[in-house]
């Protein structure tokens, strides 16, 4: 904001977007920071939801959408863990193994925070860039995050049992995979997902997963505003920790309380 | 072949794998290590989490001859996720009387650092778990290793099959790196205890949560190399309350009344398997590290403070970790 009062709103996004342009790779996506060259899969979608609404960016989008359907794939298959389960040392796998979905590192397995970025990216693509290859992508990328979804509804980061043992959602990962399902709100397992949150945020004590909340919430109609006492409450206890990007985050949730949710599919033209 | 031919002849192939893996010397770097001929470890009583931590913690330091004054110190701490009545996380009463000792013997600086492996709300953590109001009432700051600075680092041993590890920019500008685990068992690895704690400076925002890449190349294999690249120079285990069974999240407390020190974390977790029934020997990582790092055979152990037998508590594993109690 306050670089935005130096400079005006425009010169802000145009050094934004430059540093941007400046830091994609070759492959079309883009690397955690500065220092580390190699192309983040997690990392590519988000950019690339950022990059979506600036003009002037085909060619740059059109490197990322490849990038991205690349990173597309099922579970790798490890021998050792077959044997195991063949000698019955391991229970099968409790995900279906034949959904694709993203890694977070190429080469091993997915999960659902890293394939609900790359849903909410490709869900985003103008209709001009859209086609049968990403719409089935996205409809598979969906089975497989309603794959992982906890028994109990909500998701974690992405496994429901281990070794016989259910394992609870978090508040994070749930308003994440609700965000990226937000075309589905009266699906069963959204509903589920839904009560879930509802109840869990209520006692959250991170300011990150507050915002998340707050906004998934606002999705799906439903009421967030004690979000924003408690956003204060933990502003006054932690200062949300000097982090950047919470701070940034709950200025996203005070402009979706004015009614522009931008994680709202059609809020941003692209 | 019949499912039992098939099981022998996996079994073979499993131990002449894992004969190979400790025998041959270039899985690490000659001359890049020096085990020490022998090791120290201090078991000291700690009834609960209220009395007299940091006197104890005090006494474990000075015991171990570790030399503090004029030095950054970071504290690592195994925090996974919060819940009521569990034990998952190393005691918050444990850190915040860490804090106060090492400032109280001159530290320089003392800083808590942390890269949860399953969640990105560190935030939360902090709050929920209670360490905050020990962060603030020494002045000390947090940094969450998942989203520090990160550096690339070759590894000085090659268990996993790559070359090099990113690891938080942090843990390279403090003097001191103090290990401070839970005592728990592990469904994966055994136990987990001040090496695979190791796991916490591996950046989740370059390898994801969870950091499935380190289960991908093997979990033991990955506590080899991150220790023999990035090792320890102090472990504080918190064995007041440890856990037992499913760990290292869904398993029950097990009172066990102990903190246990040491400067190499080999003979440390060694020490801590022991104390809780378990054969170091049979956890493959220990073995391993055993054969370069650290110490884990009890002969080559000085135990100080109490003795290992008087303090032994039997814990629970799941049934696929039952040989470790041979």
């Amino acid at each position: 904001m306050a670089l935005q009062q130096a400079f005006g709103r425009e010169i802000v996004l145009q050094k934004a977007l430059d540093f941007i342009r400046a830091n994609q790779t070759a492959d079309g996506g883009w690397p955690i920071n500065t220092t580390d060259r190699a192309t983040a899969v997690w990392v590519s979608p988000l950019v690339g939801l950022a990059v979506l609404t600036s003009s002037g960016w085909g060619s740059s989008c059109q490197n990322a959408v490849a990038f991205v359907l690349k990173g597309f794939g099922k579970m790798p298959q490890n021998w050792l863990l077959h044997l195991s389960e063949w000698l019955g040392y391991r229970n099968g796998p409790n995900v279906n193994t034949n959904l694709g979905g993203w890694a977070w590192n190429p080469g091993t397995a997915t999960w659902v925070e890293p394939t609900c970025y790359a849903l909410l990216f490709l869900k985003r693509l103008p209709d001009k860039m859209q086609g049968e290859k990403v719409s089935g992508t996205i409809r598979e990328a969906e089975a497989m995050v309603y794959d992982r979804m906890c028994n109990s509804g909500g998701w974690n980061y992405g496994n429901a049992r281990v070794l016989g043992e259910e394992l609870r959602p978090y508040p994070l990962t749930t308003s994440l995979a609700l965000i990226a399902l937000q075309e589905y709100p009266s699906r069963m397992e959204n509903q589920k997902s839904l009560a879930y949150l509802k109840q869990a945020i209520a006692m959250e004590k991170s300011a990150l997963s507050l915002c998340f909340g707050a906004l998934g919430l606002d999705i799906y109609l439903q009421e967030w505003q004690n979000i924003l006492k408690q956003l204060d409450d933990l502003y006054h206890e932690t200062q949300f920790m000097q982090s950047i990007k919470t701070t940034a985050l709950a200025l996203l949730v005070l402009q979706a309380r004015e009614g522009r949710n931008i994680l709202r599919h059609g809020s941003v033209e692209t | 072949m019949r499912r039992r031919d098939f099981l022998k002849a996996a079994t073979l192939l499993g131990m002449t794998s894992l004969a190979t893996r400790c025998g041959r010397e270039s899985r690490w770097k000659t001359g890049a290590f020096r085990k020490p001929k022998a090791s120290q470890v201090a078991i000291l009583k700690a009834a609960s989490y209220e009395k007299n931590l940091v006197g104890v913690i005090l006494e474990g330091i000075k015991t171990c001859g570790l030399r503090v004054s004029g030095r950054k110190v970071l504290l690592k701490p195994n925090l996974v996720e919060y819940e009521t009545d569990m034990v998952i996380n190393t005691h918050p009463a444990v850190v915040g009387a860490a804090i106060d000792a090492f400032l109280r013997l001159g530290a320089r600086e003392v800083r808590v650092g942390e890269g949860p492996g399953h969640r990105r709300d560190t935030d939360g953590l902090l709050v929920a778990s209670g360490l905050l109001p020990y962060l603030k009432e020494t002045g000390s700051s947090f940094v969450d290793l998942n989203l520090d600075d990160i550096k690339r680092v070759t590894l000085l041993s090659d268990f996993m099959g790559i070359d090099a590890l990113y690891i938080a920019e942090s843990v390279f500008s403090a003097d001191l790196l103090v290990s401070m685990p839970k005592i728990k068992t592990h469904h994966w690895a055994g136990m987990t205890l001040s090496m695979k704690n190791m796991f916490g400076i591996v950046p989740g925002v370059k390898y994801g949560w969870p950091k499935n890449f380190l289960h991908w190349h093997g979990i033991h294999e990955s506590i080899v190399d991150i220790n023999s690249t990035i090792r320890p120079h102090f472990v504080i285990a918190d064995g007041i309350i440890g856990m037992e069974g499913n760990g290292p999240i869904q398993g029950q407390p097990k009172p066990c009344g102990v903190l246990v020190f040491g400067n190499d974390p080999v003979a440390v977790d060694s020490t801590c398997a022991r104390i809780a029934g378990l054969n170091p020997e049979k956890i493959d990582y220990l073995r391993v590290a055993g054969e370069f790092l650290g110490n884990f055979e009890e002969k080559r152990i000085e135990q100080i403070g109490e003795a290992i037998s008087s303090v032994q508590t039997r814990f629970e594993v799941i049934e696929g970790f039952k040989h470790l109690r041979s």
